[in-house]
C-alpha cells in the first residue's frame, strides 16, 4: 500500500506534466488552421492535469498520515507525535509540497476556468488555455526534476517535525489562502495575454474575469490579514508586520491587484488606461511569481544560496519569459490598445483613480525596490544589509494617508470633469468632519503637536531631513484619522443618499432600501464596504502604532504589577508535556486599576520543543507525556526533570536539542462596553519561566485599538465576498460587449 | 572644612561631567533602535523584538552606554560601530546613509520624483490624445457622452448628471 502510494504520486506528476505540455501545444495547434478541433483536446488535457495533480497531492497526504518516513519530505516536515492538524498542514511546510499544492491550485482554476467557458470566448480561449497549460508545464518541471515530492530515503523511526512556529491553527489557513490569491492572478493574466494575442483588447477579457480577479484579490488580502494576525498571536513580539521579505513578496501584488481593480473602471466607463490595464495585470502576475521567487529560491538569506539552490535560477529564468514576454507582445500590440477617449479635466474620477493608481504601484515599486536591495548591496559591495521596519515605514506611510484620501473622493468625484456644484454636493460635510477630527485629536495634545510643528520647520530650515520626518511622524495618527473620517463620511452619505430614493420612489423600509441597494449594485456598495473595511484597518494600525506601550516585569507567583490602567496578579503555574513539546504555562488575572473589577484572565506559555533525534531526550518526553494528568504530582516532577535533562544534554552535546516558541496570552476588549479600551488587548509573553520556583519574566504590551484591524479584516472580507457573487447588471455588461464584438468582427 | 568644601567640589564636577563622559538615555535608545537583534526572528530592532535574546542584548547595551559594565561608559555612535565591526554592516536594523547604501534611502525619493514626472506626462498625454478610429480593436468605454457641447457647468446638464450619478 505504502509503495502504492508513492508510485501513484511519483508517476501522477510526471503524467501530469504530459498533460499539461499536451494542453499548451494543442491550445497553439488549435489556433491555426492545420490544428482546427485540438483546442476542445487542449481543454480536456487541462481536466487530466488538474486529476493528475489532485492524486499526487491526496498520495503525499496520505504518506503524512501514516507516517511514511521514506519520504524525504514527510521526514523532514513531519513526526510520528505531529498533531494529525499539522500532519495535513505540513503538506505546505516545506518547498515540494508548497509548490505541489501551488500547481493543485493552478490547474484546479485552470479546469475551472474552461469549465466556465465551454461555450463562450471561444475567441480568447485557445489562447488563455495555452498560457495556463505553459505555466503548469513549468510547476510540473520543478516537481519532477527539481523539487520531487516523492524522494526517498532508507526506512526511518522518526521525522524530524514541523517547525514549532508553524504549528499554529492559523497556519492551516493561511498559507492556501494567500497561495489561492497568488494562483488565482493567473487568470485574469491569461485572458489578458489572449487579448494581446488576438488583438481582441475590448473590454471582454477583463469583464469575463471580473470575478477571478476579486476573488484572487480578496484570497490575497485575507491571506495577508491571517498572516499578519498569526504573526501577532504566534511570533510574541507584540506587533502584526514587519516589512519582512515573505510579508512584503504577498503586498506587492495585492497593491498592483488593487491599482487594476480601480483602473478597469476607466477603460469600461470611458476606453482609456487601455496599456496600463495589461501592464498592471502582467505586472500583478509576475510579483505573484516573483514573491514565489522571492521566497522558495533562498535568495533572501543570500544571493550565493540563490546560486546554488536547484529552484532559484529556474524561477528566475521563468520570470524573465514571463516578463519580457509579455512586455514584448504589449509594445507590439499598442496601436491595438489606443484609447477611445480623453482626460477632460484633473479633477475628475478618472484622473483621481490615476493617481490611486500611481500610488499603488509607487508604494509596491517601493516594497520591491527595498526588499531587493539587500541582494543588490550584496552583490555590488560584498556585504549585506538589513532592510527592517523603520526605512519602509519612512516612505511608505505617507504614500498610505494620501491614498486613504484618494478612497474617499475617488468615488464620488464626477466622471470627465467635477463642476463646482459636485464638488460641494459631495464633498462639504466630509471633509467638514474629517478635518473636525484631526483638530480635535491636535487639540487634545496641545504642546506635543505645538512642538512637533515648530520642530518640523526647525529641521527644514536647518536642513536636517532625518529629523524633520520624525517631527512630521507625529502627525500621521491625527492625519489617518481625519482622512479615515472623511471617508467614512462619503460612504455613509452615498449609503444614505441611495436608501433614500430608495425609500421615497419604492416606500421601502431603511432595512430594505440598505439591503435592496447593495443587492441591486453589488459592485458599487459592496465596494464602499471593502473602503469601510480599510479605513477601520487604517485605524487599528494608527492607534496601535502611536499608542503602543510595552512594560517588562519579573513576578512571583501570588505578586501584583499595575501595567497602565491594569493591574495584574500572577496567581501561578503549571507545566506540561502535551503533543510534541513541554511548557510552562503561566496564568494571570487582570483588574481593572481603578475601580479593582476583574476583567478576566489570561495564559501565556513559553514551550520547548525538544529535538525526537535525540533517543534519551525523546524516551524521557514521552515517558512524561504518557502520564499526562495536569495537577498530578508524579506527572509534574516527570515534566519537571525535563529540563536540567535539556540542560545536561545541551552541555554534553554543545548544542541546543530544544526549539523555544512562546504562546501569547492576550485579553481582547472587544465589547462595545468595554468603554476607552474597546479594541485594546492587554498581549503578555513570559520571556523566561523558572520550572522549579515559578518565576517569570514577562513582557507586556498594551495594544490601543489593535482589533480594529481585524474587525477592519472581517469588514473587508463581507464586502468583497458580495461583490464576487453574481451579478445581474455585471451578466448584461458582459454579454452587451460580446454583442458588440461578435458584430464587429462580422 | 576644606576637606569637605573639596569633597563637594569634586562632586558637583562630576555632577557636571558624567553626563558629557557617560552615555545618556538618548544613546540608549538610539543605539537599541539603531541595532537588530541577532535572534534570527523577524528582522527587529533590539528595542522592538521580544525574544529573551533582545532582552539579553539591551542588558549588555545597557551596561556599555552607562558604563556600568565596567568599562568606559560608550555613547550611541560608538556602541553601534561597535557591533558594526563585529557583526557587519546587516547588524544595523537599516543600512547608514551613506556609500552605495545611500541609494536605498534616496532610491524611493527618485522613484517619486520619476513617479511624479510620469504622472504628469501621463495626464498631459491623456488629455492631448485623440479619439481614435472604432476600428483599433473593440470599443471598451459604456458611459454615454452627456450633451456633447453643453459646458459642464450647464444647470440642466448638472441636473441629468445628478440623477444618473444617483441611479447608477
Amino acid at each position: 500500500m505504502r509503495d502504492l502510494t508513492i508510485t501513484l504520486g511519483h508517476y501522477g506528476l510526471f503524467l501530469a506534466l504530459a498533460t499539461a505540455g499536451w494542453s499548451a501545444l494543442a491550445a497553439i495547434l488549435g489556433a491555426t488552421n492545420r490544428g482546427k478541433g485540438l483546442q476542445r483536446s487542449a481543454e480536456h488535457a487541462l481536466y487530466a492535469t488538474f486529476g493528475l495533480t489532485f492524486l499526487a497531492t491526496v498520495c503525499l497526504v496520505s504518506g503524512f498520515l501514516i507516517d511514511d518516513f521514506r519520504l524525504d519530505y514527510v521526514y523532514h516536515y513531519s513526526s510520528s507525535s505531529q498533531a494529525l492538524p499539522y500532519k495535513i498542514g505540513a503538506l505546505w511546510g516545506g518547498q515540494a509540497g508548497s509548490l505541489l499544492l501551488w500547481a493543485l491550485f493552478l490547474t484546479g482554476m485552470g479546469a475551472l476556468m474552461v469549465a466556465t467557458n465551454r461555450r463562450k470566448n471561444r475567441a480568447l480561449m485557445p489562447a488563455a488555455t495555452a498560457v495556463i497549460g505553459g505555466i503548469s508545464v513549468f510547476f510540473m518541471i520543478l516537481l519532477n526534476y527539481f523539487e520531487p515530492p516523492f524522494a526517498t530515503s532508507a526506512a526511518r523511526i522518526d521525522g524530524v517535525g514541523l517547525n514549532p512556529q508553524l504549528k499554529n491553527y492559523w497556519m492551516m489557513i493561511h498559507p492556501p489562502t494567500l497561495y489561492l490569491g497568488y494562483v488565482g492572478f493567473t487568470i485574469p493574466f491569461a485572458f489578458g495575454i489572449a487579448a494581446l494575442i488576438t488583438r481582441r483588447t475590448g473590454d471582454i477579457w477583463f469583464r469575463t474575469t471580473r470575478r477571478w480577479t476579486i476573488f484572487s484579490w480578496f484570497f490575497l488580502g485575507t491571506g495577508i490579514l491571517l498572516g499578519s494576525y498569526w504573526a501577532y498571536i504566534e511570533l510574541g513580539w507584540g506587533g502584526y508586520w514587519a516589512w519582512d521579505p515573505v510579508e512584503n513578496a504577498s503586498l506587492m501584488p495585492w497593491l498592483t491587484g488593487t491599482a487594476f481593480l480601480h483602473s478597469v473602471m476607466i477603460q469600461e466607463k470611458r476606453g482609456m488606461l487601455k496599456v496600463w490595464n495589461v501592464l498592471l495585470i502582467i505586472l500583478t502576475f509576475s510579483l505573484s511569481i516573483f514573491g514565489t521567487f522571492l521566497t522558495r529560491s533562498g535568495i533572501i538569506s543570500s544571493v550565493h544560496s540563490f546560486a546554488t539552490s536547484q529552484i532559484g535560477p529556474a524561477f528566475a529564468v521563468f520570470l524573465a519569459i514571463i516578463v519580457f514576454g509579455s512586455l514584448l507582445l504589449l509594445i507590439s500590440r499598442l496601436p491595438n490598445l489606443r484609447s477611445e477617449a480623453k482626460l477632460e479635466s484633473v479633477l475628475s474620477r478618472e484622473s483621481s483613480f490615476l493617481f490611486n493608481n500611481l500610488i499603488l504601484v509607487g508604494i509596491a515599486a517601493t516594497v520591491l525596490f527595498l526588499t531587493t536591495f539587500p541582494m543588490l548591496s550584496e552583490a555590488v559591495t560584498g556585504r549585506k544589509v538589513t532592510m527592517g521596519p523603520p526605512i519602509f515605514n519612512l516612505v511608505n506611510v505617507p504614500w498610505a494617508i494620501v491614498l486613504l484620501l484618494l478612497a474617499g473622493i475617488g468615488p464620488l468625484i464626477a466622471w470627465r470633469q467635477a463642476s463646482t456644484e459636485n464638488l460641494k454636493r459631495n464633498f462639504i460635510a466630509p471633509a467638514l468632519a474629517g478635518i473636525w477630527v484631526f483638530l480635535l485629536l491636535l487639540a487634545l495634545e496641545p504642546r506635543t503637536y505645538l512642538d512637533a510643528f515648530t520642530g518640523t520647520f526647525k529641521s527644514l530650515f536647518t536642513l536636517q531631513v532625518a529629523p524633520m520626518f520624525d517631527q512630521v511622524k507625529t502627525f500621521y495618527p491625527a492625519l489617518t484619522f481625519g482622512a479615515g473620517v472623511f471617508v467614512l463620511a462619503t460612504v455613509c452619505q452615498e449609503y444614505w443618499r441611495g436608501m433614500r430614493v430608495r425609500m421615497h420612489r419604492h416606500k421601502e423600509s431603511v432595512a430594505l432600501a440598505f439591503s435592496r441597494m447593495i443587492w441591486r449594485n453589488k459592485r458599487r456598495y459592496a465596494g464602499y464596504i471593502v473602503h469601510v473595511g480599510i479605513v477601520v484597518i487604517f485605524f487599528g494600525i494608527a492607534g496601535s502604532s502611536a499608542y503602543q506601550t510595552e512594560t517588562q516585569r519579573l513576578l512571583e507567583p501570588g505578586g501584583y504589577v499595575n501595567i497602565e490602567d491594569y493591574l495584574v496578579r500572577y496567581d501561578g503555574y503549571r507545566l506540561e508535556a502535551v503533543d510534541d513539546h513541554i511548557g510552562a504555562v503561566t496564568m494571570l488575572t487582570v483588574f481593572d486599576r481603578g475601580s479593582g473589577k476583574e476583567l478576566g484572565s489570561v495564559e501565556a506559555e513559553q514551550r520547548f520543543h525538544p529535538n525526537m533525534q535525540v533517543p534519551q531526550l525523546r524516551e524521557a518526553f514521552h515517558a512524561a507525556r504518557a502520564q499526562g494528568v495536569v495537577g498530578h504530582s508524579e506527572y509534574e516532577e516527570s515534566v519537571a526533570a525535563l529540563y536540567p535533562l535539556i540542560q545536561r544534554l545541551e552541555g554534553s552535546y554543545r548544542r541546543e536539542v530544544k526549539t523555544p516558541s512562546t504562546e501569547v496570552g492576550i485579553l481582547a476588549s472587544i465589547s462595545p462596553f468595554d468603554g476607552t479600551r474597546f479594541g485594546e488587548d492587554f498581549y503578555v509573553i513570559p520571556l523566561g519561566v523558572d520550572p522549579a520556583t515559578g518565576r517569570a519574566n514577562f513582557r507586556v504590551f498594551v495594544n490601543p485599538m489593535v482589533n480594529f484591524i481585524w474587525f477592519g479584516g472581517l469588514v473587508f472580507v463581507i464586502g468583497s465576498l458580495i461583490s464576487i457573487l453574481p451579478d445581474a447588471r455585471e451578466r448584461r455588461r458582459l454579454e452587451a460587449s460580446m454583442a458588440i464584438e461578435e458584430r464587429h468582427v462580422a | 572644612m576644606w576637606l569637605s568644601r573639596l569633597s563637594t567640589a569634586a562632586l558637583l564636577l562630576l555632577v557636571l561631567v558624567l553626563p558629557v563622559l557617560a552615555g545618556t538615555m538618548d544613546d540608549y535608545h538610539e543605539a537599541i533602535q539603531t541595532l537588530r537583534c541577532d535572534c534570527g526572528c523577524h528582522p527587529q530592532s533590539i528595542e522592538a523584538c521580544a525574544c529573551g535574546r533582545a532582552d539579553q542584548l539591551r542588558d549588555i547595551i545597557r551596561g556599555q552606554v552607562f558604563g556600568s559594565d565596567g568599562n568606559e561608559p560608550m555613547n550611541a555612535q560608538e556602541v553601534i560601530a561597535l557591533y558594526v565591526a563585529e557583526h557587519g554592516e546587516q547588524i544595523r536594523i537599516a543600512p547608514a546613509a551613506a556609500g552605495f547604501n545611500l541609494l536605498a534611502w534616496l532610491g524611493p525619493l527618485v522613484g517619486l520624483v520619476l513617479g511624479l514626472l510620469a504622472a504628469v506626462a501621463l495626464v498631459r498625454h491623456l488629455a492631448s490624445s485623440r479619439q481614435p478610429a472604432v476600428a483599433d480593436g473593440i470599443p471598451g468605454g459604456s458611459a454615454p457622452e452627456i450633451m456633447p457641447g453643453i459646458p459642464s457647468d450647464d444647470p440642466y446638464r448638472q441636473k441629468l448628471q445628478k440623477q444618473l450619478e444617483e441611479w447608477e
